[in-house]
């Protein structure tokens, strides 16, 4: 008895000691993982009106399009939208392991290639002394359900979020929304398969669960069914007194969770960072951002609901965002269409907001036989390639003689760098 | 000015020498005007000057006029703030480059500091973890 009592104690501490083990080397090679990851900045064009040709939705279909490759590579890739602890300007930004960056940046320039993507240094958000609060997304119901997607939506829900961020201190002020996400596990995929079969079969969502049961990710599965579970079983119950009006949910089930499954899955981890000089004032932005996601709600389907983190588990969730780790227990399972719903590379409307950083001009290639000696005029810099610019004094003269019967000159300014053109140019001076 | 002057002298002799050599011709192409006046500044001004002229230091030593008289303005609170903790972060950055970097970053985290931690990844991976990468790789 005694020997038996003592082997159930041994295999208890085995398991929670390679449950440590475990856990710590998995955390190690996260860490490693997570430093190998590279920024880039990525600043839009703003066109003319006129030369838009594109409406808000078909502008949010690319960036749902790049969500998919991107889904594709090895690493979870990150998307943030940032307003650093120091300046107003809202960023964009890209993060992707080292090894994968240019593929990130060859995949972003191919769908916007008028966008300026650079590499760049990380940011702070936060205020050195002051109040920081952390939040991640969560879904309302379980995750086979979608949220409302863009393509149901009348304005670009991204606008009323990036509001918020454009309220914020010059100094002071400190706000960040972080999107990590990856390719759905195959698992995932198929047991929503199985329960949108079981669901074209006649069954109940809860029904369906049970029957798609097996795996770890039905585990998981079952978890964020809890919650919704009473809620399927109280209408149940309200439904039973009519079978026609039953069927007839259950169609409505079945189109959503097909609508869910009809676009790539992913694993999604959504933080939301926020800092200020007070933690009051941190407060009031925090509500604000939770103001904007019930626009996200959907009828017999899902919602988004946020769910700010306290204690130790804040801490964490410091830590979570400056490392960029995907964390399984805050992850929400979206489809393409969904992320880019919730956020996306900015449209026209978002860059006709004020602060949210773009270029005003078009990126053009520098010419290929650029003097490599004479007067420095400045830097080109097109697509991460950087040149300094030259002019040779002896090119100046043979473009000033060569067209001085169409009336043009070039005068020097004293500093003998900055050049003008004293009448219009007429014609090309090549 | 004494550069602009000596820039429209210059020019001043590439177009008479240029008006000269054409002469009463009137119907030559743009691209034989052009090697003619390719050919004038050639003779007259090679060898070339190289890139570090004279022309280039003028605005240079202008900028530096205007920044060495004036004193750097007192740092705000704010970047003072950010001083302060970054000596912490240096600190934490020091031992990563000598030590367990594992038992840093948990330290870091401990600090209880979002901008310390954040401070501290943004330093060490913009900065220094190439470093620390290549120290580990090498064979002890």
């Amino acid at each position: 008895m005694i020997l038996a009592f003592g082997l159930f104690v041994a295999c208890i501490i085995g398991f929670f000691l390679v449950r440590f083990i475990l856990s710590f080397l998995q955390e190690k090679d996260l860490l490693q993982r997570s430093l190998d990851y590279r920024l880039l900045s990525v600043t839009l064009y703003d066109a003319p009106d006129a030369e838009v040709k594109r409406d808000w939705k078909q502008e949010v279909a690319v960036s749902e399009q790049l969500f998919g490759v991107l889904a594709n590579f090895k690493a979870p890739v990150v998307l943030e939208i940032a307003v650093p602890n120091v300046g107003e300007e809202i960023h964009f930004y890209f993060a992707a392991q080292a090894s994968e960056l240019d593929g990130l940046y060859q995949q972003v320039q191919s769908f916007w290639p008028h966008a300026e993507i650079e590499k760049c240094d990380d940011y702070n958000i936060f205020h050195p002394q002051g109040g920081s609060l952390v939040g991640y997304l969560k879904q309302d119901k379980e995750n086979v359900l979608p949220i409302k997607t863009y393509d149901r939506m009348e304005e670009d829900a991204l606008l009323p979020i990036l509001s918020v961020f454009s309220s914020l201190a010059k100094e002071g002020d400190g706000m960040s929304f972080q999107v990590v996400f990856k390719k759905a596990h195959p698992s995932t995929i198929k047991s929503l398969k199985r329960i949108l079969e079981e669901l074209q079969k006649g069954g109940s969502l809860k029904e369906a669960a049970e029957k798609a049961g097996g795996g770890s990710v039905t585990k998981e599965l079952g978890k964020s069914f809890g919650s919704a579970l009473k809620v399927m079983t109280e209408q149940k119950k309200e439904d039973e007194t009519s079978k026609p009006e039953r069927k007839e949910s259950d169609s409505d089930l079945i189109e959503l969770v097909n609508r869910k499954i009809s676009k790539p899955l992913l694993e999604v981890n959504v933080r939301l960072v926020v800092s200020s000089e007070t933690e009051v004032r941190a407060q009031t932005i925090m509500d604000q951002l939770s103001a904007t996601f019930p626009q996200f709600f959907e009828p017999r389907g899902n919602a988004l609901e946020m769910q700010k983190m306290g204690g130790k588990k804040e801490q964490q969730g410091f830590y979570d965002f400056s490392f960029r780790y995907f964390r399984r227990a805050h992850m929400l399972l979206f489809n393409t269409q969904e992320l880019s719903s919730l956020v996306h590379v900015p449209t026209k409307p978002i860059l006709d907001m004020p602060k949210i950083k773009k270029r005003k001009a078009r990126s053009a290639p520098p010419p290929l036989n650029l003097p490599l000696e004479g007067i420095e005029l400045g830097e080109s810099l097109f697509r991460g390639d950087k040149k300094v610019v030259r002019m040779m004094e002896a090119r100046l003269l043979i473009l000033m003689v060569t067209l001085r019967r169409t009336c043009w000159g070039i005068s020097p300014k004293s500093d003998g760098m900055m050049w003008y053109i004293s009448t219009p140019l007429t014609q090309s001076t090549r | 000015m004494s550069d602009t002057a000596n820039f429209q002298e210059h020019i001043e002799a590439v177009r008479k020498d240029f008006e000269k050599r054409v002469g009463q011709t009137s119907d030559l192409a743009p691209i034989q005007e052009k090697e003619i006046v390719k050919e004038i500044v050639q003779e007259k001004f090679s060898p070339r000057v190289s890139v570090q002229s004279s022309s280039q230091t003028v605005p240079q030593s202008d900028d530096q006029g205007t920044g060495t008289g004036v004193q750097t303005p007192p740092a705000s609170t704010h970047k003072d703030l950010e001083q302060q903790y970054q000596r912490v972060v240096d600190g934490f950055i020091q031992n990563a480059l000598t030590g367990d970097l594992g038992k840093v970053v948990q330290a870091v985290n401990n600090s209880n500091n979002p901008w310390v931690i954040d401070q501290f990844h943004d330093t060490l991976v913009d900065k220094f973890y190439s470093e620390i990468k290549a120290r580990q790789q090498r064979p002890a």
